[in-house]
C-alpha cells in the first residue's frame, strides 16, 4: 500500500465509521414504532384503573439536560433491555391481544440489538466516563425494579399492566429525546 | 296458599350479597369509563394555544354549562378542577398554561350540567407527544421574480410546551409549493425559541409562473395533515438578459447536440457501409488546381520549352538559267527550294528542362504560291505558325494543327547578318501551323544547328534583328506541373529524339528521309 493510497484508505474508514455512527441516530423510527405498539396494545386507559396509579419517580432520577452525552447509548440500551424483561414476565393475566403483544416484544428485541451495536461503537471512550455510565445504569435498574415490584404487588392485574403500559410510554419518549440529542451533538462535532 | 315457611328456602340474608353486587355493578356502570363514547374529547393547538374541546354524541342531551377536571398518570392524585373552565357555556377550554409537561399523560374529565343536574360526564387520556394535533398557522406570501417569501405568523410568546419539543420534532412545519401539477415540500427548521413571525424563502423558481403555497403541521405519530387554505401568487417575468442568456445558452447547446447527432449518424452510416462517399470526382470537378484555374497562372518559365522561330529572309532568286556554282555564296543563304515548292522555315525548339537540352527544328511547308521569298516571306512571316509541344493527351492536336502560341508578328523579317536574333528576346510571335502540311525535320548532328544558336540554320541564315527575332515560346511538358498542353510523350508525334542534343538525325531513323519526317 503506497503512501498515496493511505489518505484515501483513512478517509474511507472515517466515512464508514461516521455512517455507522449516524445510523445509530436513526433509531428514532424504531422507537416510535414501539410507542405505536404500546398504544395499540391497550387502547384507552380504563377509568377503573385510576386507583392503581403509582409514582415510579422516573423523571426524578434522570433528566435529559443533566445526563452526560457519553451516557446516552448505555442508558438507552439498559432501558430497552429492562422493558423487554418486564414485558416478558407474567403478562398472561393482562387482557391484551397476544399478537399485539408479540409485535411489541419483537420490536423491543430488534431495537435492543441495534442499540447494542451502537453501544459497542461507543465502547472505545475514555474510562473517566465509566462512573457516570454506571451511575445512570444503576438508576435505571432501580427504576425498573420498582416497576417489577409494583406488578408483583398488584399481582400482575390488568389494571397494573395498564398503569405500567402508560409508564413505559413515557420511558420511550425519554429514549427518543436521548437519541435525538446525541445525534445532534454528533452532527455538531462532525461539522466542527 | 303456596307460600309457607317450609318452602321459603331462600332466606333474606342470602340475598344481601346479590343486592350488594347488583348495586356495585350499577355503581360501576354508572361511572363513565375512559372508553365511554358519550362524548368526544380532542386536544389541538389553535393559534398556538392548547385547546381542549368536546362534543356530545347524543345531541338530544344539551347541557347548559360545563366544568372541566383533570389528573395525571404519573401520580395517584385526585381530579383537579380547572378554575377558568368551570361552569362555562363554551365547549372548549384553553389549557396552554395548565398542561406544560410533554411526557405526561393527562386525564381530563368534562361534566355537563343543566342547572344542578349532571347530564353527562366525559373522560379521556392524552399523551401530548403523540395525541395532540396542531391547526395550520396563519401565513402570508410575497412573490418576487424567482422566489417567494413565506411569512408564518407565530405569537409573540410561544407556549412552553410548544417551544420545547413539539414544534421541533413532534409537529414539524411543512410548506407546500405547487406549480401546475408539480408539488414540492419544504421543511423549515424551527429552533427551540421562536419569537415572532418566521420567514422562509422558496427560491429557484421560474419567473412568469403561478405558484400556490400551503402550510401545515404534520403529526409525527399519526401522520395526519391539516392543511391551511392555499394562497397563490404570479411571479413577474425576469430580466431580459437573464432569460435571453439562458435561452441563448440553451439554443447553442441544442444546436450542438443536433450537429453532434447528425455527424455521428453520418459516420456510423459510412462505417457500416450504408452510404459511400466518392473520392474520385470527375475531372471537371477536380478543383485541386483551382488557383490555376482561377488565376490562370503562367507555368513557370523554367519548365517552358523555348522554341525560337527564326525567320529566314530569303531573297527570291531568279534563276538565270545559269548552272554554274558561282552562285553559291556564304553570304547568301538561299533557302533551299525543296521539291514540290515548299518553303522551309526554321523553327528552333529548345527545351530547357532536364528532359532535353537540344533544339529541334520544325519546318513549315507552305503553299507553292508562297515560294517567292520576297513575296512569301512577308506572308511567311505573317503567316501564323503554330508550333507547340503537344501533350500526351492531345496527340491529335499535332495532326490537327492550329496550335496557338503567344507572340506577335515581327515587324521586320529576319535580317541576314544578325546573329543576335538567336538570342531570346521579349518579342513573341503567334503563328499558326497547319501540321497536316508540315514536315518535321530533325536536324543532323553535323548540321548547322547548334543547340544554342539558331544560326546553324544555314538555309535560314538570314536572321532578324534582335528586336525582331521571332521567338515563340512553346509550352513544353517536360515538367510535370505543366498544364495539359505541354508534355512531350511517346504519344506525341514529335519525337523526343528531336529535342535532345544527341538527337539522331541520321538516316538510320527509318522515318527520316533526307532529314524529313514523313507524315
Amino acid at each position: 500500500m503506497t503512501s498515496r493510497s493511505l489518505p484515501s484508505w483513512a478517509l474511507m474508514l472515517l466515512l464508514s465509521s461516521t455512517a455507522c455512527s449516524l445510523d445509530c441516530h436513526f433509531q428514532r423510527r424504531g422507537i416510535w414504532e414501539i410507542v405505536q405498539h404500546l398504544e395499540n396494545l391497550g387502547g384507552k386507559f380504563p377509568l377503573r384503573c385510576l386507583k392503581d396509579r403509582s409514582n415510579f419517580r422516573f423523571l426524578q432520577v434522570a433528566k435529559i439536560d443533566q445526563l452526560p452525552e457519553e451516557t446516552a447509548f448505555p442508558a438507552i440500551g439498559e432501558m430497552l433491555r429492562q422493558v423487554f424483561n418486564t414485558f416478558s414476565l407474567n403478562v398472561s393475566q393482562s387482557l391484551w391481544n397476544e399478537s399485539r403483544l408479540e409485535r411489541l416484544l419483537s420490536g423491543l428485541y430488534q431495537q435492543t440489538e441495534k442499540t447494542g451495536i451502537c453501544l459497542e461503537q461507543d465502547s472505545g471512550q475514555e474510562d473517566h466516563s465509566s462512573s457516570q455510565r454506571e451511575g445512570t445504569r444503576l438508576a435505571i435498574k432501580n427504576y425498573f425494579q420498582g416497576i417489577r415490584d409494583y406488578l408483583q404487588g398488584q399481582k400482575y392485574s390488568h389494571c397494573a399492566w395498564e398503569v405500567i403500559r402508560v409508564e413505559i410510554r413515557r420511558c420511550f419518549l425519554f429514549i427518543e429525546q436521548l437519541t435525538r440529542r446525541h445525534r445532534d451533538q454528533e452532527i455538531g462535532h462532525l461539522h466542527n | 296458599m303456596l307460600w309457607s315457611q317450609n318452602t321459603s328456602w331462600i332466606r333474606p340474608h342470602d340475598l344481601y350479597p346479590v343486592v350488594y353486587i347488583g348495586l356495585m355493578v350499577g355503581v360501576v356502570s354508572a361511572w363513565p369509563d375512559l372508553s365511554d363514547e358519550s362524548c368526544t374529547l380532542k386536544v389541538t393547538f389553535r393559534s398556538f394555544r392548547l385547546i381542549l374541546s368536546w362534543e356530545l354524541k347524543n345531541h338530544s342531551i344539551a347541557p347548559t354549562h360545563y366544568t372541566l377536571w383533570y389528573t395525571v398518570m404519573s401520580k395517584p392524585d385526585d381530579m383537579k378542577i380547572v378554575e377558568h373552565c368551570s361552569n362555562i357555556t363554551a365547549s372548549f377550554c384553553d389549557l396552554t398554561d395548565v398542561w406544560e409537561v410533554l411526557p405526561e399523560t393527562y386525564i381530563p374529565r368534562v361534566d355537563g350540567f343543566r342547572g344542578n343536574t349532571m347530564l353527562v360526564s366525559c373522560i379521556s387520556d392524552f399523551f401530548l407527544a403523540t395525541h395532540v394535533s396542531l391547526e395550520p398557522p396563519d401565513f402570508d406570501i410575497v412573490g418576487s421574480t424567482n422566489h417567494i417569501n413565506v411569512i408564518v405568523k407565530f405569537p409573540p410568546v410561544i407556549p412552553k410546551i410548544l417551544n420545547g419539543e413539539i414544534l421541533q420534532y413532534y409537529l414539524p412545519l411543512v410548506i407546500e409549493e405547487q406549480s401546475g401539477k408539480i408539488v414540492k415540500k419544504h421543511h423549515p427548521k424551527l429552533n427551540g425559541n421562536i419569537i415572532g413571525n418566521v420567514t422562509y424563502v422558496i427560491d429557484k423558481l421560474i419567473p412568469n409562473t403561478n405558484y400556490c403555497v400551503s402550510v401545515y403541521f404534520k403529526s409525527k405519530d399519526t401522520g395526519a395533515i391539516n392543511r391551511s387554505p392555499v394562497k397563490c401568487t404570479f411571479l413577474p417575468p425576469g430580466q431580459e438578459t437573464e432569460s435571453s442568456e439562458s435561452a441563448k445558452i440553451g439554443g447553442i447547446i441544442i444546436m450542438f447536440l443536433i450537429a453532434a447527432v447528425f455527424i455521428s449518424t453520418i459516420l456510423i452510416l459510412k462505417r457500416v457501409g450504408y452510404i459511400c462517399l466518392r473520392n474520385d470526382f470527375p475531372k471537371v470537378l477536380n478543383f485541386n488546381n483551382l488557383s490555376s484555374w482561377v488565376f490562370l497562372e503562367r507555368p513557370p518559365l523554367e519548365t517552358v520549352a523555348f522554341v525560337e522561330v527564326i525567320h529566314v529572309n530569303r531573297k527570291k532568286k531568279v534563276w538565270d538559267y545559269n548552272y554554274d556554282d558561282e552562285s553559291d555564296s556564304n553570304d547568301e543563304v538561299a533557302p533551299p527550294i525543296s521539291r514540290g515548292g515548299y518553303t522551309m522555315h526554321g523553327l528552333t525548339g529548345r527545351l530547357l528542362g532536364p528532359a532535353s537540352a537540344s533544339s529541334a527544328t520544325l519546318e513549315d511547308c507552305n503553299q507553292p504560291d508562297a515560294e517567292a521569298p520576297d513575296q512569301s516571306e512577308p506572308e511567311a512571316d505573317t503567316e501564323p505558325l503554330m508550333a507547340a509541344w503537344p501533350s500526351p493527351g492531345q496527340s491529335e492536336c499535332c495532326k490537327s494543327g492550329a496550335y496557338k502560341e503567344r507572340g506577335r508578328l515581327p515587324q521586320d523579317p529576319v535580317s541576314e547578318d544578325d546573329d543576335s536574333a538567336t538570342e531570346e528576346s521579349g518579342d513573341k510571335i503567334t503563328f499558326n501551323v497547319n501540321l497536316n502540311s508540315v514536315f518535321v525535320r530533325i536536324p543532323d548532328d553535323d548540321s548547322e544547328v547548334p543547340p544554342t544558336s539558331p544560326s546553324f540554320l544555314e538555309e535560314t541564315a538570314n536572321l532578324e534583328d534582335s528586336d525582331e527575332t521571332e521567338t515563340s515560346f512553346l509550352a513544353a511538358s517536360g515538367e510535370g506541373t505543366q498544364p495539359p498542353l505541354a508534355s512531350p510523350s511517346a504519344e506525341c508525334p514529335w519525337p523526343e529524339d528531336a529535342l535532345s542534343d544527341k538527337s539522331d538525325s541520321s538516316e538510320s531513323d527509318a522515318d527520316i528521309r533526307d532529314g524529313y519526317i514523313m507524315r
